[in-house]
């Protein structure tokens, strides 16, 4: 039982199972491969479900207890499940629905000293490239533009303003 | 030094203008240049057909840019501009020296607008995520980045999410990058 | 007691008890109102006690809400006599003190209110919270009710819903008078001309009027933002350098200017590439300021710092676009260019292959003439050798023949050589020391001056780091301000705060008065006993004393064993008397706390209770006798 959870809580984790030996504990117990399958579902479903409530172990092993899964099958999911747990909520807050992230900046500051506009400029400007990684598809997509000294001083400014609040949100 | 092509700036059809009226034309002018704005035809329908209008709305931005391109001596203006009476002359310096500051912003803009792609505007917003399909209870703060980055000509909107982590490794590398340019400013 | 029943009419008030403005002390309640203030008050207390506010009309209903009452106030913890009598049939001393009790216990706003802020996060989730599940009652309102996206709770109260009415941040350049507020500055005539005729106002001049706020606020930041990056550098780096804001500026971008050219001709050296568009790019840089445009219109130059290494098409690409006007015969002109570039092209190739040619046969000679140049060097320093030789030796030659002689004359030579030699150190030192000591000390002040300005510019930097933290202070304080103020504002809903503080003062004041007289009358009681235990002490020792003196005559003279039994009669009738006094004085205290008994009594109005007990018993009669008719009626 405990082998087995461990074997589901790797695979909440992002690893793959290892049915190999999966099939080793199940062996024992004589299980067919559907009862194999409906297993490690219903594992999934209650190891995900309780982390996604936050449950602590005692509570679930009771909860547990009440529909009538054994004693010593319960208290044994729930110690993986205790050890695991903040594991798992980790990782699970990583995953959690994003629309992109922000991989990484790269930057050059340029000094223009003339163009076609105007004789002379003589103004530093930025070129910034923003990697930005879309969680779904897995891809980073990357953007370059420049922005002028300006811009730049008040989206900076602007940046430490967010940052203040959203420090202030985070405990 | 490269001559104003005289021939295609119309400047029979602005010697047509009266005097009082060159100076809202002119200021006109450089406005257009700064943004976009409104036609304003129906104060100076008297004096031009529309296309003239426009003809002449042309050639007077042509002028201002290349005067103001190079920030040229009054005496080097009316040489250019010598077919013109000197009234009027003397008004197109005037509206130069005035608007100085506008058109030096406009042509810096126009600079800009040279490369590729440059950031036009920038917008954000702070979320509070509070629960996912994963987690019931995620309580974390993100920041939505936009920014509108325009693009050989049409504006493209470009959104970044970042969490407080990512915002902070954003503003160390912009800081960085700010100091480099405050040691080119002048 | 009144400002007691102030107090607690000031309450009952507050908890939304219908009381006349004329109700100035707890006599005037009438049972109606007891029951509601009572009724009220335990209500706030606790939200589920499910009560009736206004006196039923049937007495026996009354009897039970009494009950219920003194129920009520029995389980909050009310220790004392109460039941339903203490309500229906009530006598404003019990009353004062119930009310007091239930006043007592009423939740206290401010408590409530200092608990609440636990932390910005926690406030902020309650409102999150709350929001969502007001919106999750309200109704879906279909998009046409809702003005541009706008739902009214309430006519204060509105939220968005749904994206109709929003659109991008964009912000575009406006034109801003400058200088109006600072009235020593003129303001040049064309340029008021122009802001009086011809500059649109602010919010005309975004494409549209939505813009407005956008294009404010951007170009707010920008100058906000300058205005605090050029603040920080010159604190740090401006000050240091000791010149005007103006200098500082000029420096910084001459400075800039130069090391930007340097870098870019040195990496133009390093890159040899020797097309025209360098050369024209030099010119522009190293002429920028007087020697403008030389055939072409226009040029674009992007320099990168540090890594110039752009490849020459690219340059040559940009420099096309620059190419405006001549755009008519480009096809031909390119063409023709091209071939003439192709020609010179070969020729240059022809012309290169000479030129190394003729370059190694150079090379060849060079050779040759260095070691030509080398031994005729050699061949020369020989010679010049041997020509001093040549000149020495014909000297000492020449003087030979008279060798004393020249000798005495070379040594007199020498002598004298010396001597000037001497004499002109001495003239030296001379100058030289004044001249030492005077650099000397003008070396000392020019430290001295730096020293000083090195301390102001340090004073400077205090003063305005200073500066700045009083902003702060004065910012902070103005808030702590604020918030006071509007805490204040909210305070004054209970107006008599002050009134009562004074009071309890004036209260507490004379209850320390009376403490005082308290302590007198202790003090004069305790002298009084003292003295009646002196006078008592004195009386048994002069009993005994005469006791004594008569005992021993008695037994020699029959008159004085009289004398000594009378005495001793005396003695007891005396005894007797004192103890009559003080039984007389016990029975006055009695007799005063009976009369208080009697006072305390009369107030509690029990003649007209009980004239109220009966009629209301009567009128229970005939209710139980309706009943009872009513019943045997069925």
């Amino acid at each position: 039982m405990k082998l087995l959870c461990a074997q589901v809580i790797k695979d909440l984790l992002g690893d793959e199972i290892d049915y190999e030996k999966v099939h080793k504990i199940t062996s024992d117990a004589k299980y067919e491969i559907g009862d194999v399958k409906a297993s490690i579902a219903a594992l999934t479903f209650i190891l995900s479900s309780a982390v996604k409530h936050n449950v602590d172990g005692d509570s679930l092993s009771n909860e547990l207890q009440q529909l009538g899964l054994p004693k010593e099958h319960s208290t044994a999911l729930c110690k993986t499940y205790e050890g695991k747990r903040d594991d798992v909520r980790q990782k699970f807050k990583e995953q959690s629905f994003r629309v992109c992230k922000l991989d990484g900046v790269d930057w050059r500051v340029d000094y223009v000293v003339s163009s076609s506009s105007l004789q002379e400029v003589n103004e530093p400007n930025v070129q910034l490239q923003l990697r930005i990684a879309n969680p779904d598809t897995e891809s980073v997509q990357t953007t370059a533009f420049t922005v002028s000294a300006d811009k730049f001083r008040v989206l900076l400014s602007d940046l430490k303003e967010i940052q203040r609040q959203v420090e202030s949100l985070v405990e | 030094m490269a001559k104003l092509p005289q021939e295609e700036l119309h400047l029979n059809l602005i010697e047509k203008c009266p005097e009082d009226k060159i100076d809202g034309l002119l200021h006109y002018s450089v406005d257009s240049l700064c943004r976009s704005c409104h036609p304003d035809y129906s104060k100076y329908s008297a004096i031009w057909t529309l296309e003239e209008w426009f003809n002449v709305l042309d050639s007077l931005k042509k002028i201002l840019i290349f005067f103001a391109k190079s920030d040229l001596s009054k005496s080097e203006v009316s040489d250019a501009l010598s077919p013109l009476p000197e009234q009027i002359i003397a008004k197109i310096f005037d509206c130069l020296t005035v608007r100085r500051s506008d058109l030096h912003a406009a042509l810096l803009q126009q600079t800009m607008s040279i490369s590729e792609a440059y950031l036009k505007d920038f917008d954000w917003k702070i979320k509070y995520a509070l629960a996912s399909d994963k987690i019931s209870c995620v309580e974390e703060p993100l920041v939505t980045l936009s920014l509108t980055v325009s693009e050989e000509g049409c504006k493209k909107t470009i959104p970044v999410e970042m969490n407080a982590e990512e915002l902070k490794s954003l503003i160390t590398s912009l800081e960085a990058a700010n100091k480099a340019v405050l040691q080119l400013k002048s | 007691m009144e400002e007691v029943d102030k107090i607690i009419i000031h309450t009952c008030r507050q908890i939304g008890c219908d009381l006349d403005e004329d109700v100035f002390s707890l006599k005037e309640f009438s049972t109606a109102l007891v029951i509601e203030a009572v009724v009220r008050c335990l209500r706030v207390i606790d939200p589920s006690i499910n009560l009736a506010h206004q006196l039923p009309p049937g007495m026996s209903a009354r009897y039970r809400l009494g009950t219920d009452l003194a129920n009520a106030c029995v389980n909050l913890g009310w220790r004392g006599e109460i039941g339903y009598q203490t309500f229906l049939y009530s006598n404003d001393a019990d009353i004062r003190r119930i009310l007091m009790f239930l006043i007592e216990k009423l939740p206290k706003e401010t408590a409530t209110s200092t608990s609440e802020p636990l932390g910005k996060i926690a406030l902020l989730k309650r409102r999150i919270s709350s929001e969502l599940s007001q919106r999750l009652n309200q109704p879906w309102l279909p998009p046409v009710c809702k003005k541009r996206g706008i739902r009214w709770t309430s006519s204060e109260n509105w939220q968005r819903e749904g994206t109709i009415a929003s659109h991008c941040y964009h912000s575009e350049y406006l034109t801003i008078p400058e200088g109006l507020g600072d009235f020593s500055r003129e303001i040049g005539e064309d340029v008021k001309e122009y802001y009086m005729r011809h500059l649109q106002p602010v919010n005309l001049q975004p494409t549209h009027s939505k813009y407005t706020a956008p294009s404010l606020m951007e170009r707010n930041a920008d100058r906000l933002t300058t205005a605090q990056e050029w603040e920080t550098e010159w604190n740090t780096l401006g000050l240091q350098s000791r010149l005007s804001e103006k200098d500082y500026r000029a420096r910084k971008a001459d400075r800039l200017q130069k090391r930007i050219s340097s870098q870019i001709q040195e990496s133009l050296k390093q890159s040899e590439s020797s097309s025209s568009a360098v050369s024209d790019l030099l010119q522009v840089i190293g002429a920028s300021s007087e020697q403008r445009d030389k055939g072409k219109g226009s040029r674009f130059t992007h320099t990168e710092k540090l890594q110039f290494a752009k490849d020459d098409d690219k340059l040559a690409s940009e420099m096309a676009i620059g190419e405006g006007p001549k755009v008519s015969s480009e096809e031909e002109i390119r063409q023709q260019q091209e071939d003439e570039v192709n020609a010179l092209r070969d020729q240059l190739q022809e012309l290169t292959t000479q030129v190394e040619k003729m370059e190694i046969d150079m090379k060849k000679f060079k050779a040759g003439m260095t070691e030509m140049e080398e031994n005729q060097k050699q061949v020369e320093a020989q010679n010049v050798e041997s020509q001093e030789m040549y000149k020495v030796k014909k000297k000492t030659m020449d003087l030979l023949p008279d060798a004393d002689n020249n000798i005495a004359q070379l040594q007199a030579v020498v002598d004298a050589s010396t001597q000037r030699l001497q004499s002109l150190h001495q003239q030296w030192e001379e100058h030289r020391t004044p001249l030492i000591e005077e650099y000397e000390k003008l070396q000392k002040e020019t430290e001295n001056q730096v020293d000083e300005s090195q301390k102001k510019v340090e004073d400077i930097r205090a003063l305005r780091e200073k500066m700045k933290e009083v902003a702060e202070e004065t910012k902070g304080k103005e808030e702590i301000h604020k918030q006071l103020v509007e805490d204040y504002k909210k305070m004054t809903r209970d107006l008599n705060r002050s009134a009562y503080t004074r009071r309890i003062m004036e209260i507490v004041g004379n209850i320390r008065k009376q403490k005082e007289d308290i302590e007198k009358v202790l003090i004069e009681t305790k002298g009084l006993q003292k003295e009646i235990n002196q006078a008592s002490g004195k009386l048994s020792r002069t009993f005994t004393a005469t006791d004594e003196l008569i005992f021993k005559d008695a037994k020699k003279d029959e008159s004085v064993r009289k004398a000594y039994k009378l005495l001793a009669s005396l003695h007891e009738s005396f005894d007797e008397v004192i103890k009559m006094v003080e039984d007389t004085g016990s029975i006055v205290r009695e007799i005063r706390d009976l009369e208080d008994q009697v006072d305390k009594e009369l107030t509690k109005k029990t003649g007209a209770n009980l004239e109220k007990i009966s009629s209301d018993l009567k009128q229970m009669k005939t209710e139980n006798h309706g009943l009872v008719a009513k019943v045997k009626g069925k």
